[in-house]
This record gives structure tokens, sequence and C-alpha cells, in this order.
């Protein structure tokens, strides 16, 4: 409470434009799951968006549009696609982003978010999210295809940071300053998925807190915050896998931290949790967790970059 | 180097196991049978053989489980998704 | 050409297709007057949207069932009787001090009402007449969910408005026919009483065409819930239980898993003159809520079997 305190002492102490930016205007959520509906709806008090994954509801009856309608009544829903691929190093086909541009129509959500990642090539679907190799050909065509999908669609989407088991071949550059060279070509924000840049560093030997120190922050508006497991790679090593499974780990509340501390945007943070479900007051745990970080993430950004807190 | 011809080799090989062994008995070989230049395949040659187990076998998890929920969509479901793209 | 100089079998034709203009406009009018409000209606409470489904009698015994399985209410002497005898069984509450524990007004009705072992059936039939039922009553009008009594009264009206055309035109036909000497018209007499029989029966729903929506967007919601009934355990680790059962109705809870569900399952109650064989099922003429409504439909399950209490 101290912490949190000084957070809105700081915010108040700070002038006009300023890049303070107060906690309380930041925001936690979590993933709509038809497992998870009895706990989300009686505890909307303490969930302040819900993120939905658009793919369910491309072929749903109008009554499952409507009950979609009547949810985002109630609280902030945003829309995420899987199935789009923009990030592809070829153009996307419109009839990828059709959906997406009907259920935005609507619905009309706060926003809709994909992923910088590849699903499909040569006529070959991969059947999820693969890193395209990181090249600056692979800048130009991903980001002139999320222009595009921003026009189909009538807003411009969140662009999220996959996890990827494999280094994308023929890569010119790391993947923070081609996430950066996106970001900036297609002039949209990013979804900042913390448990896949954990996944990441972890599984390609580099620090995911100097990741987020390469990434422009002022471009993250949303964060995903996630669980995985360390499984043995059939060479024996140890690998991150991202499967949504399991509690949000630490380190992954640590990054939200760093995050809140250099983020000058207000940020709303969604728990992703795909099975395995604990019981509600677990996951409810976990937001309050995320605020937590949140709030001493905002009260260190009084403090200058470089300087000790 | 030509990214959109490396990334329709990569979905061939997360997505076709025959293709896969293929590649893995013979990188190069495999990747020039594909048309991809000498650079390009020796890009792929970087590819770590245990991660791409790993990642084909999650891919191919994924597409069965699309699979398995596109069955259970009636007729009426898929007409209503052509309808609503052509519109 | 007037209808009334029709011969016999031709004005018969005519009487039925003007009985049915006539059925079919007091079934169209069923939802005029309703009261749109731009109110938020609220998700979070499961015994809201169990009022909204079955007025009272649901609201009462959905939030019975969640003290049972909580282990706060439990049933005395049952012993091995058949779930029939069951309702016949009293209830009392195992902790005298839970009242103050749990959140809802209505469950804390429901407790005080079983502090000493009681009837159930009695016992649930006095509760419709309590301070939350009323509450969620009043609110359910307030946000145009449910029809006023005002509007029920005037949809009585105009039964009795239809009654009365219905009457009297095969009346008036009666007695041309007479003054021309025929004496022919027990078929008229017939059809105009089965006429008039089937305009008392059609009911004022309960419902308003906002409430039936909102309604269905908790069936959407829930669906998947409902799918996955039989694999509810008691116990009340989660609240899956109380929202199968106030959205879907008591006959969806798995009996197998939770026997004592069937003990609050309203019965048939074949008295004479009662309301319940209504084909649109029927409104509680005492003026209370409880009612299954004309939006019974396949959410009331067995509680709307008996809907006559």
């Amino acid at each position: 409470m101290a912490v949190a305190a000084v957070a809105v002492a700081a915010a108040d102490a700070v002038g006009a434009g300023a890049e303070m930016m107060p906690a309380s205007q930041d925001r936690v959520g979590i993933g709509w799951r038809p497992e998870l509906a009895a706990g989300i709806l009686e505890h909307l008090d303490e969930i302040n968006a819900i993120e939905v994954l658009a793919d369910d509801f491309f072929d749903a009856h109008d009554r499952e549009i409507r009950a979609l309608k009547t949810l985002a009544s109630q609280v902030p829903v945003m829309l995420h696609g899987v199935a789009m691929g923009l990030a592809a190093s070829s153009p996307v086909s419109e009839r990828f982003i059709k959906p997406m541009a009907w259920l935005y129509e609507r619905i009309r959500p706060e926003s809709w978010s994909e992923h910088l990642a590849f699903v499909r090539a040569g006529g070959i679907e991969i059947g999820h999210l693969a890193a395209p190799p990181r090249t600056l050909q692979n800048v130009e065509c991903a980001s002139q295809n999320i222009r595009r999908a921003a026009e189909i669609v009538g807003a411009k989407p969140s662009m999220e940071n996959i996890a990827t088991l494999i280094v994308p071949p023929g890569s010119e550059l790391p993947e923070s300053a081609w996430t950066a060279a996106i970001l900036e070509a297609a002039d949209c924000d990013l979804l900042l998925d913390l448990h896949n840049v954990l996944a990441n560093g972890s599984n390609h030997s580099y620090n995911p807190a100097s990741f987020l120190n390469e990434i422009p922050s002022e471009r993250i508006r949303g964060i995903h915050i996630a669980g995985g497991r360390f499984i043995s790679a059939p060479d024996g090593r140890s690998r991150l896998l991202d499967d949504h499974l399991h509690d949000v780990p630490d380190p992954v509340f640590d990054l939200l931290q760093q995050t809140a501390a250099t983020c000058p945007n207000p940020l709303t943070v969604i728990l992703e949790r795909d099975g395995a479900y604990p019981p509600i007051p677990e996951l409810l745990g976990q937001l309050r967790r995320a605020r937590l970080a949140l709030t001493r993430g905002r009260a260190q950004q009084k403090v200058p970059l470089g300087m000790p807190v | 180097m030509n990214p959109a011809s490396l990334e329709s080799f990569l979905a061939l090989i997360y997505a076709d196991p025959a293709a896969r062994a293929r590649f893995k008995a013979d990188p190069a070989g495999e990747a020039q049978r594909a048309g991809l230049s000498p650079e390009e395949a020796l890009a792929l040659s970087s590819l770590n053989w245990s991660d791409l187990q790993l990642a084909s076998r999650s891919f191919a998890n994924k597409r069965r489980a699309k699979s398995l929920s596109k069955r259970g969509r009636g007729l009426w479901q898929r007409c209503l998704r052509a309808l609503r793209l052509a519109s | 050409m007037n209808p009334f100089d029709l011969r016999g079998p031709e004005f018969l034709l005519f009487y039925i297709c003007f009985a049915s203009v006539v059925l079919l406009v007091l079934l169209l009018s069923r939802n005029f007057g309703g009261v749109a409000s731009s109110a938020k209606a609220p998700m979070d409470d499961p015994y809201f949207v169990a009022f909204l489904r079955g007025g009272e009698s649901e609201c009462v015994r959905v939030a019975t069932l969640a003290l049972m399985d909580r282990g706060l209410l439990s049933i005395q002497g049952s012993g091995s009787a058949p779930s029939s005898l069951l309702s016949e069984s009293r209830l009392v509450a195992s902790d005298p001090q839970a009242i103050s524990a749990v959140r809802r007004h209505i469950e804390k009705e429901i407790l005080e009402a079983f502090q000493t072992a009681s009837r159930i059936s009695s016992t649930l039939e006095a509760l419709h007449y309590c301070s939350a039922c009323q509450d969620y009553g009043a609110r359910l009008e307030q946000l145009g969910l449910i029809h006023t009594q005002r509007a029920r009264e005037a949809f009585r009206y105009r039964i009795w408005v239809a009654v009365a055309l219905l009457s009297g035109v095969a009346l008036l036909k009666i007695l041309i026919a007479i003054s021309r000497g025929h004496s022919n018209f027990t078929f008229l007499i017939l059809l105009a009483f089965l006429a008039s029989y089937l305009a008392t029966r059609v009911v004022s729903p309960f419902r308003t065409p906002s409430g039936e929506r909102f309604l269905e967007s908790f069936r959407s919601l829930f669906d998947s819930l409902r799918r996955r009934a039989s694999m509810l355990r008691p116990g009340g680790a989660s609240t899956d239980l109380v929202w199968l059962a106030s959205i879907f109705g008591l006959s969806a809870v798995p009996g197998l898993a939770f026997p004592h569900a069937s003990a609050l399952i309203i019965r048939p109650v074949p008295a004479a003159g009662s309301e319940s064989s209504g084909f649109f099922s029927n409104t509680n003429s005492s003026g209370t809520f409880s009612s299954c409504g004309g939006g019974c439909g396949s959410g009331c399950g067995g509680g709307c079997g008996g809907c006559g209490s």
C-alpha cells in the first residue's frame, strides 16, 4: 500500500506534459474461456478487461455474437486473432482478414490484436504461429500486411511478439530490432507478451530484461502474462514451453514491473490461461500480483533511468 | 535471400513429416530441390533438429485440434462464414 | 358483403379465420408495454438470472441448492428416502453463524428461514415473498427485463376484450339465425367456446423481449457448462453448479452427483382451477412475480413442469 501511495503521490507531484503514468490508469484483465465464465462474471469488479479469441467467433451463430455484445456492454472487450499471419514475407490474402473485419464491425470492441508471425506459406497451413526470417524485406512486407489489415478492419491492430523454439534461418536482425522496425513501419502498437520474452530469452540465451530495453516502450499498450513449463528436448537440452497451462512465474512479474517503470502509456495486462484451470481465486491472485507489479513499476518511474531505485 | 521462399520451405518441413525426414537426411540437397539458393540452403543448415522436432510436434497438435473443432462445425455454419466473407 | 349473411358452413369458415386473427393479434400483443431501460443489467449475480428465468420460485430453489452444495443447509433425517419424497423432508442450517458469512441477501434470508428444521416445500414457498425476491423483481422490472404488473394487467384486459369479441360475434350470428328460423348453430357454439377458452390460455409472458435476449446471452455464454454438466462435482468448490441451475434450470443439474437437487424441483399440482396447464405456462395470479412465463423454452427445465404453485 505504501508503494501505491508513493505512486499516486508521484503522479500528483509531476506537472503537465510529464511522462509519469499513474498506476490507476493501468488495467488488468483475463482471456475469456468458457470454462472460466462463472468466475469471470462474478468478479467483474476485479477484472477491468476481457480478451476474446476472435477466431472462436468467426463461425458463430447470431445469438453467440449477441452474447459477446452483452459481455462487451459490461466490460471492455478486446479481440485477439491467431490465424492471419500478418508478419509473413508475402501478402496475406483478404479472406484471412475479412472475418476479423466482420466481427469487429459487429462487436465494436475496444481494440484488436494479432501476432508477429506467419501461419502459412506455399499453400501449406502450419497450424500455429511460426517466426519468419527477420530480414528487412520481411519488415517491409509485414508492415504492408499490417497496414492493409488495419484498412480492412477499420482500426489498427496491436501486434504481439511470439515464442519460438526455432531461431528463424536467414535472419539479418535480432528479434528486438526486427520488432521495433515493424512497429515503426506499420505505425502500430505492441502487445508485449512477457512470457514469450522469457521463453525466447531462456531458449536462445539472451537476457529478457535487455530485450525490454531494446524495444520501443512508447509503443507498448497491452501486455500478456502467462505461464509455461520446462521440458526436455530430444537432444537433452531444457526448453521453456509457453503452454499457457501454468501459473505466471515470478520472472514474468519482474518483467512486468520493469515494463511499467519505463512505459509512458496506460497498460492493459491480460492473463492468458488455456487449460488446467485452477480455482478462480488463484487466477484473481495472479491479477492482483500483476497490479502490484504495475504499481511498483510506476513508482519507479519517478527515479531517473540509470539511477538505483 | 528470399524470405518468402524460406517461409514456404519452413512451412513444408514443419507440416510434412516425410519432408522433414528428407531434410534431416540431406539438408542442402532437399533445400536445393525445393528451389532455394545455396545461401538459403546454408541458412537452413543452422536449424537445430531437436528444436525442429519439438516445434513440428506442437504445430501438429494445433492442426489436429483445429481439425477436430472444424468437424464439429455444421454445414450451416460453413455457409454462414462464406456469406459473411462475401458481404 | 355482410359476414352475418353467410350461410352456415361459410360462416363457420369465416369464424375460424376471424378467431385465428384475434388469437394471433393477442399473441403478438403479449410483448407490448415493455419498458426499455438504458441502465446496465448486472451479469455477476446468478440468482438475478434465476429470477429472470423463473421468478421467485426458481431464484429461491437455486439459492437453496447452492447452500446445500456448500454444506450450509442439510436435509434432516432423509436417510434413504426416495427423491420423490425429499420435498417433504426438512432442511436445517448446518451452522447458525453462516448467515454472516454468506454474501448474497437471498442466501441470508434462506438460512434464516431454515434456522430450525423446516419442511422444504412450504418454507421455500413462503420465501417467495421475502425482501430479497422483491428486490430482484423490482430491479428486473426497472431494467425492463420482465413485464411490470401493470403491463400484465393490461394484457389480461386484452384477453377479456378478445373473449368479448369472439363470443359477441358468435352470439350475434346465433341471434340472426334464430330470427331467420334456423336452429343448427351447435357447431358455432362449440367453436366460440373453444376460441374463447384458447384466448384465456394465452398468458402474459414473464420476460420482455430485452429480458429474453439477456437470458439468451447467458445461455450462449454458458453453453459449454451445460454440455459438461456431468463433470460437475459437489462440494461448492466452484460456482459452476449455481450458474448451471440458474440459467438452465434444476433439471440440468446431474442427478447422480447432486441427488438432493430433485427435492427442489417443483412437482405439478393437479388442483382444480390451477393455472399450471396453460399452454404457454402461467403467471401466478397472486400478483407475485413467480412465473415460468411464456419464455419458459428450454431453460425452465423441470421447474416449468409444475409452474402452477
